[in-house]
């Protein structure tokens, strides 16, 4: 038979908490919650209950998932521990609420929370640049929603540069891995153009991760355009609230991102006829037009040298009826004496020769009288 | 064609009328008239001339631009 060990208070304590780090290194406790109290902005006291038990637990106020209240279901995994003064108290490592119900009311209060900070508002919204260049795709590359939307892109649009940060999309690590692809990404020296956000359907435990405070605020705080699309249709996370643009499945965020270029192609097609009619009808017009004025000028000019003519063949002809010589076709003479034609026989000299010229030709004479 | 340019066309015409207002008036004697009326000529054959190389000029430019009309 052993003797009884004989410790100081303080010994006990250490030994206690030695035996409960050994036999409970982590556990979880699932319970309802109850006296949630926040201790200067900092620490959390609340207590996890059941019908029969109770257990005190402390928390640091940055491991909360959003705001919480009494009688909310809670998944709490942690450490328990003996304080030296305050005795026992079950230390939170990671804390979030469990059942549908708690984490549909955690969301709401989160919600409300932060869509009084103005995270949700509509002038906040961006418009996505359509079609963009690159993409900054964060989600998990085995997951279906990643084949989907690849597909569906490629299937729609080319030339597109889509960079993936392979995450974790549900479970204890996801939150933090997606906020920092999203930092990542907003990091980078070249940022994308878009920065999208994808998850498959799943139960609300699995999409939680999307509606964590931390998700949504790095979402809300992103500088490159967001466009978030979890789950399915009904489902609407926290994040796809805060984004600039929410698409109801990843399949639909590749439709909402790029045109679909047989459309592009059908469209362009047309625009291109229409354009080629109406300049077709444009050129027409002109060349009827340079046809008429051509017509015009032609006829312009014609008449010019026409009027010309005319009046040219009109003073020719008064100048032939106008000839002298045309005068001694009709019997009558010229009669020179010297270079002198004279008018009068007063200017005849007797004896003096003077040229008599008819029409046919000229001969001399000598008056005498 | 530069032969053409030469020719001051509203000068001859100018001309050309005066001459014939020189023919038409009784007082101009015969041997006076007998120059105009050879100046006269001239002046109507020059004329010709000028509205004759018009008339090619205009048929140039025409084929210049592709209208045969």
């Amino acid at each position: 038979m052993s003797a009884d060990i004989e410790v100081s208070v303080s010994e006990f304590v250490a030994l206690l908490n030695q035996t409960l780090d050994f036999a409970y290194p982590s556990v979880v406790i699932v319970g309802e919650l109850a006296n949630f109290k926040i201790w200067r902005d900092r620490l959390v006291f609340f207590d996890l209950k059941d019908d029969e038990a109770t257990v005190n637990c402390f928390a640091f106020i940055t491991q909360l998932p959003g705001p919480l209240e009494d009688g909310m279901l809670l998944k709490v995994r942690g450490q328990p521990q003996y304080h030296q003064t305050r005795g026992f108290s079950f230390n939170v490592q990671r804390l979030q609420p469990a059942g549908e119900g708690s984490i549909r009311r955690a969301a709401n209060l989160l919600q409300a929370k932060l869509a009084a900070e103005g995270l949700f508002d509509d002038s906040r919204k961006r418009l996505l640049p359509y079609p963009p260049q690159s993409i900054g795709l964060v989600t998990s590359k085995q997951s279906a929603a990643y084949a989907d939307f690849v597909k569906i892109l490629a299937a729609r649009w080319s030339g597109l540069d889509i960079h993936l940060i392979d995450v974790q999309v549900q479970g204890e690590a996801a939150p933090g891995q997606i906020v920092q692809a999203i930092e990542q990404f907003n990091a980078a020296a070249q940022t994308p153009d878009v920065l999208v956000v994808i998850r498959g359907g799943g139960s609300p435990e699995d999409l939680a991760a999307f509606s964590t405070e931390q998700v949504t605020r790095a979402v809300a705080a992103s500088r490159v355009p967001t466009l978030v699309a979890i789950g399915h249709e009904i489902d609407l996370s926290l994040a796809e609230l805060a984004a600039d643009q929410r698409a109801s499945t990843p399949s639909n965020a590749a439709e909402l991102l790029v045109p679909d270029r047989t459309q592009v192609r059908a469209a362009l097609q047309r625009a291109a006829e229409q354009l080629e009619r109406a300049g077709q009808q444009v050129l027409q017009t002109a060349r009827t037009a340079a046809e008429e004025q051509r017509v015009s000028l032609n006829q312009a000019i014609q008449d010019v040298l026409i009027s010309h003519q005319e009046r040219l063949q009109s003073s020719a002809k008064l100048l032939q009826a106008l000839s002298p010589t045309a005068i001694l076709q009709r019997g009558y003479a010229i009669v020179h004496q010297g270079q002198t034609a004279l008018r009068s026989v007063k200017q005849l000299q007797r004896g003096v020769i003077v040229n008599v010229q008819l029409a046919d030709g000229s001969f001399t004479a000598q008056p005498e009288e | 064609m530069a032969q053409a340019k030469k020719i001051d066309y509203p000068a001859l015409q100018r001309e050309l009328d005066e001459t014939l207002a020189m023919l038409e008036d009784p007082k101009t004697d015969i041997d006076a008239a007998l120059v105009a009326y050879e100046r006269g000529l001239k002046l109507v054959t020059q004329l010709e001339a000028y509205l004759k190389d018009a008339q090619n000029k205009v048929h140039e430019i025409k084929a210049s631009f592709g209208d045969q009309a």
